[in-house]
C-alpha cells in the first residue's frame, strides 16, 4: 500500500524548517532562514528537501504549515494593520470601551478608531437598539479616508443572533469593498470582551495573513506541488483548510506543534517541553502525548500585560528570549536581554557573523555550545557580560519551568525536553543542576530543531458540526433528547473530519459547546461539536 | 481612618473574590477590568472599616443582579450606577453615605467597588453574604434582624425603576421578574439601612479578606497551594480549604431560567473511577459523588472549581474537556447557624 507522503513546514521568526515524511518515517529535513517575504524561505526549504532524494514531488499528498509568525507580530506589536473597531451595543456596555485593558504598544498599533454605536441584542433576541447605520457609514468613510484596511465588528449576543453583525458587514463593504472584516460571532463564543479581543487581533492580522496565504499558493505552484492539499495548524494543534482558518486561530499552533514534535522525537508521553526560537521561548506541558490545554483565559501578549481571549489553546508560558534576542548594556553596566530580537536578520546582525548586534546566539558560541560564524569576532566582548547573560538565560528558563511544573500536577518526576532552533543555546547539565526536583532528566533529542515542522506534519485533522436543536426533556414532548442530538452531531462532525482526510478509526470527540437560544420558542440550543482524528 | 485602593489592590481583590464566589457572582475578570480601568482613569475608591461606620449613617447594598452569563455578554452601561443611586436618594429623600457590596463573591464584589467609585460613596470593608448567593434575600441582615424597608432600584442605562415589597423574599420575586424584562442583568441598589444595623448584621472585613487571599494566590510559589492557602486564611473567619476532587469536565448542562444560570457539571477523576456532580444556581450549591450518592459539600460551604492554573472558574466559564480541581472552603460562623441554614439551603437539597 502506498504510504501517505507529507511535508511539514514551520515558519518561525528566524528559521524556516521543513520535514518530508513518508508515513511516519523522516525522509528528509531542511532548514533555511526566514526571509523578509516569508514565502521565499519556504520555497527554499522545500527545494532543499528534494535535493538528495529520489522522491518526486508529485507524490506529496499534503503540506502542513505551522507558524509563530502571527504570534510574534502581536508580541512585538509589529506588522499589525490598523483596525476600525466597532461595538454594536449602545447604550449597554459603555462602562468599558474596546481596548480598555490592552497594552499601550498594541493599542497604538491597532486602533485609534474605536467606538461603541447603537445596536446589539438582548439575550431574548430583542434589540438593545437598532443598528446605527448612519454612524457606521460615517465611521466607514473615516476609515477609508485614513486608509484603514480592516475592521472588527462585535455585537452584543451576536453569537446567538448574528443578523446585526452581518448587516454591519454589508454597510462597510458598500463603502470599502476591499476591507477585510472580522465578525466576532465567527471567531468566538459567549462573553463579549474575549470575543471582541479575538476579533480585533484577528482583524489586525488579516492584511498580513492574506499576503502570506497568497505567497504560499504561488510558492507551492512554483515548486510543482499544486496537487498537495494545504493545511494550516490551529491553536489546538489540529489542521484546518486555509480557507476556513482565521489568522488568530494559528496563535497557539507553534507551542502545540513543538510539543507534539518533541513527543515523537524524544519518545515520551509526559514531559515539560521548552521550545527555544529566535525571538521567544515557550514552555508547555505534554501529557499523554498531547499539550495540556490552558484554562478559561488565553493570554495574548507579553508576560506583564495580557489580553484575554477565549479560544482554546495550549497552556504555555512565554518569555521574550531566543537566539536572536538583543543584548544591551547601559552606562551603569546593567544588562538587558530582549525583548527585541534581530529575528531573520541574525546572519547579518549577530557579532559572530560580522554584524554589530550582540545576541544570545553570540553568547552560546562564546561558551562553545554552538559552532557558527567566526568566533574570533567575539574576542572583543567582555567575559563577565558573557558569563552574566549565560547565567541569566539558564535561570530565566528554569524559573518558567518551575512555574509551569506547578500546573503539571504530575505524580512522578518528568523529563525536560528542549526543542526548537535555539535548543542548543542551552547546556543540559546546567539546566539539570538548576532544576529543583520534579525533573527526571534533561534531553535535547536528535532533530530537536525540527520539532515544530515535524509536529505540524503529524498533527491531527479536525471535523466540525454546527446546528440548532430543540431538546426534549420529557418523554412525549416535542424535540430530540439531548443525548441523541449530541450523537447525531458527533456523527456529522466525524464525516466532516473524514472528508478532510482523517482516519475513521482514530476520531475522538474534542469539544462540545451548547448555547441556549432564548429568543426562539421551545428549548432550542445551538450545538457545536468538534472531533479530531489522525491523518490517513 | 478611611483608605484608598490602588490598581494592584483591585487585581488581588478580583482573584480573592473568585475564591469566595463559589462559582457564582459572575466572572471576576469583568469586574476586575471595569474597576481597574476606572481607577486608572482617576476614579477614587475610599474604604472604611465596618466598625467605624456611625450609627445614623445611611448605608445601601450595591451590586449587579441577573444571570452571570448575560452580564459577561452585556456589560453594564456607564450611567446605570449613578442612575440607580440618584433614584434611591430621591425615593428616600436623603443622601446616601456608604455603599456596601451586596455579595463579595465573584464579579459582584468588584462591581460593588465600581459603583461606589462612580457615585462617590465611601465603600465599607464588608458585605452582606460573606460569599455569593443566588437570591437577594439571602443576606445576613435578613437572617438575624429582618429588614425595615424592602426597596430596590434597578437600572440598565435605558430604564431605571423602583420596587418596593413586604419583605426581601417578595422583593426578590419582583426584582427577578423585572431583571428578566430589563435584559437579564441590571445594576441593583437595595436594602437601605442605618450604620448601627450594618455593624450588627453585615459580614466584616470581606474586602480585605478577598485581597489577602488574592495576594496569596498571586504570589503562590508553593507546590502545595492548599497548604499555602490555609496559612493565608489563618486569622480570618474562613477555612479550612480542602480539595475534594480532581479531574476533567465530561458533561455540562446550562440553562437560563428566570435570569438564573441553572445547571450541573460532571467531573470525572483522572483514573475514571469517580464522577462528581455539582449542581448550580448561579453559584455551585452542592457536590455529590455519583458512585455512592455521598454529598461531598453543600451550601453554605463554598464550592470552587479551579482551572489547571489554580484560577477559580465561575460557572459560565466552565467547558467540557477542561482539567479542573474542586476545592471547598468553610464560611464564617454567622452563615452556619440553624437560622441561617433555613434561609440559605434549598429545601430540595435537604430531602
Amino acid at each position: 500500500m502506498q504510504k501517505y507522503v507529507r511535508i511539514g513546514i514551520d515558519v518561525g521568526g528566524t528559521n524556516t524548517d521543513a520535514v518530508l515524511l513518508e508515513g511516519t518515517r523522516i525522509v528528509a529535513i531542511a532548514k533555511t532562514n526566514t526571509t523578509s517575504d516569508i514565502t521565499d524561505g519556504m520555497v527554499a526549504a522545500i527545494e532543499k528537501l528534494f535535493e538528495h532524494e529520489t522522491f518526486t514531488k508529485h507524490k506529496v499528498d499534503a503540506i502542513m504549515i505551522g507558524t509563530t509568525h502571527f504570534v510574534n507580530s502581536v508580541l512585538q506589536a509589529k506588522g499589525l494593520n490598523e483596525v476600525l473597531i466597532v461595538r454594536l451595543a449602545k447604550p449597554a456596555t459603555t462602562a468599558l470601551e474596546p481596548l480598555a485593558n490592552w497594552p499601550e504598544s498594541l493599542q497604538a498599533a491597532v486602533g485609534e478608531y474605536h467606538e461603541i454605536i447603537g445596536g446589539g441584542y438582548e439575550y431574548n433576541g430583542k434589540e438593545i437598539a437598532e443598528l446605527d447605520r448612519k454612524r457606521l457609514k460615517e465611521l466607514a468613510e473615516l476609515a477609508q479616508a485614513n486608509s484603514i484596511k480592516a475592521a472588527a465588528i462585535t455585537g452584543v449576543f451576536a453569537h446567538v443572533n448574528p443578523e446585526q453583525e452581518n448587516a454591519a458587514y454589508e454597510v462597510l463593504k458598500s463603502i470599502s469593498p476591499e476591507m477585510q472584516i472580522t465578525l466576532s460571532h465567527k471567531v468566538g463564543g459567549l462573553s463579549l470582551l474575549p470575543r471582541e479581543n479575538a476579533a480585533i487581533l484577528n482583524a489586525a492580522l488579516t492584511v498580513q495573513f492574506k499576503h502570506f496565504y497568497n505567497g504560499i499558493k504561488t510558492a507551492t505552484a512554483n515548486a510543482d506541488l499544486s496537487q498537495a492539499t494545504l493545511y494550516f495548524s490551529s491553536n489546538d494543534g489540529t489542521l484546518e483548510n486555509p480557507q476556513d482558518i482565521f489568522p488568530i486561530t494559528t496563535y497557539g499552533s507553534g507551542p502545540s506543534n513543538s510539543m507534539r514534535g518533541a513527543a515523537v522525537l524524544a519518545k515520551v508521553a509526559d514531559a515539560i517541553v521548552v521550545d527555544v526560537g529566535g525571538t521567544s521561548t515557550d514552555v508547555g506541558i505534554l501529557k499523554n502525548g498531547f499539550p495540556l490545554e490552558s484554562g478559561y483565559e488565553v493570554k495574548v501578549g507579553n508576560e506583564a500585560e495580557n489580553i484575554v481571549c477565549n479560544f482554546p489553546a495550549p497552556l504555555t508560558r512565554t518569555c521574550a528570549l531566543g537566539g536572536g534576542s538583543k543584548i544591551t548594556v547601559d552606562a551603569h553596566g546593567n544588562i538587558k536581554v530582549g525583548p527585541e530580537s534581530v529575528g531573520y536578520q541574525l546572519k547579518n546582525e549577530a557579532i559572530v557573523f560580522g554584524g554589530k548586534t550582540l545576541t544570545v546566539t553570540d553568547i552560546a558560541v562564546a561558551k562553545g555550545r554552538l559552532q557558527l560564524g567566526n568566533p574570533d569576532y567575539l574576542k572583543a566582548i567582555d567575559q563577565t557580560i558573557i558569563d552574566k547573560v549565560d547565567e541569566f538565560m539558564h535561570f530565566k528558563v528554569i524559573e518558567i519551568v518551575n512555574l509551569i511544573l506547578l500546573f503539571a500536577k504530575c505524580e512522578k518526576d518528568i523529563p525536560l525536553i528542549l526543542v526548537g532552533g535555539g535548543a542548543h543555546l542551552f547546556d543540559q547539565q546546567i539546566l539539570a543542576s538548576l532544576s529543583a526536583g520534579k525533573i527526571s532528566y534533561v534531553e535535547i533529542p536528535q532533530h530537536a530543531e525540527n520539532a515544530n515542522a515535524l509536529g505540524a506534519a503529524v498533527a491531527k485533522v479536525s471535523g466540525n458540526f454546527n446546528g440548532v436543536f430543540q431538546y426534549s426533556n420529557m418523554i412525549g414532548s416535542k424535540g430530540v433528547p439531548r443525548q441523541e442530538a449530541i450523537k447525531f452531531a458527533k456523527l456529522r462532525a466525524m464525516e466532516n473530519a473524514i472528508a478532510k482526510g482523517a482516519h475513521p478509526g482514530t476520531i475522538e470527540e474534542q469539544e462540545i459547546n451548547e448555547t441556549p437560544i432564548n429568543y426562539l420558542p421551545g428549548n432550542q440550543t445551538k450545538l457545536h461539536i468538534k472531533v479530531i482524528g489522525e491523518m490517513k | 481612618m478611611p483608605y484608598q485602593l490602588s490598581e494592584i489592590d483591585i487585581l488581588d481583590i478580583a482573584l480573592g473574590t473568585g475564591f469566595l464566589g463559589s462559582g457564582g457572582g459572575g466572572d471576576t475578570k469583568i469586574g476586575e477590568i471595569i474597576t481597574k480601568n476606572a481607577v486608572k482613569r482617576g476614579a477614587k475608591v475610599i474604604v472604611e472599616k465596618l466598625q467605624n461606620v456611625p450609627d445614623e449613617a445611611l448605608v445601601i447594598a450595591v451590586g449587579a443582579m441577573g444571570a452571570p452569563t448575560v452580564l459577561a455578554e452585556k456589560l453594564p452601561s456607564k450611567e446605570e450606577s449613578t442612575d440607580a443611586i440618584k433614584k434611591m436618594e430621591e425615593f428616600l429623600n436623603e443622601k446616601i453615605d456608604y455603599a456596601i457590596p451586596a455579595e463579595i463573591g465573584g464579579t459582584n464584589g468588584l462591581y460593588g467597588i465600581y459603583i461606589a467609585s462612580q457615585t462617590q460613596k465611601i465603600l465599607i470593608d464588608a458585605d452582606c453574604m460573606g460569599r455569593a448567593f443566588p437570591e437577594i434575600q439571602m443576606v445576613t441582615p435578613n437572617i438575624y434582624e429582618g429588614i425595615e424597608e424592602s426597596v430596590a432600584v434597578l437600572a440598565n442605562g435605558k430604564e431605571t425603576c423602583i420596587l418596593s415589597a413586604e419583605n426581601l423574599q417578595e422583593l426578590e420575586l419582583l426584582a427577578r421578574q423585572k431583571t428578566t424584562e430589563m435584559g437579564g442583568t441590571v445594576t441593583i441598589v437595595y436594602m437601605p439601612m442605618r450604620g448601627k444595623k450594618a455593624r450588627q448584621c453585615c459580614v466584616p472585613n470581606s474586602i480585605s479578606v478577598a485581597q489577602k487571599v488574592g495576594r496569596g494566590v498571586r504570589n503562590n510559589t508553593h507546590l502545595n497551594l492548599m497548604e499555602n492557602m490555609n496559612n493565608i486564611l489563618q486569622g480570618t473567619e474562613y477555612g479550612p480549604l480542602e480539595q475534594i476532587a480532581f479531574g476533567k469536565i465530561i458533561d455540562l448542562k446550562r440553562e437560563l431560567e428566570r435570569s438564573f444560570n441553572m445547571g450541573w457539571v460532571l467531573i470525572e477523576s483522572l483514573d475514571g473511577e469517580q464522577v462528581i456532580k455539582i449542581d448550580f444556581q448561579n453559584e455551585n450549591l452542592r457536590a455529590v459523588n455519583l458512585k455512592n450518592g455521598e454529598v461531598l459539600a453543600l451550601v453554605p460551604k463554598i464550592i470552587t472549581i479551579l482551572d489547571n492554573e489554580f484560577k477559580p472558574l465561575s460557572c459560565e466559564c466552565l467547558r467540557i474537556g477542561l482539567d479542573v480541581s474542586v476545592a471547598t472552603l468553610q464560611v464564617p460562623e454567622i452563615l452556619r447557624t440553624k437560622k441561617a441554614l433555613e434561609l440559605l439551603v434549598p429545601k430540595h437539597f435537604l430531602a
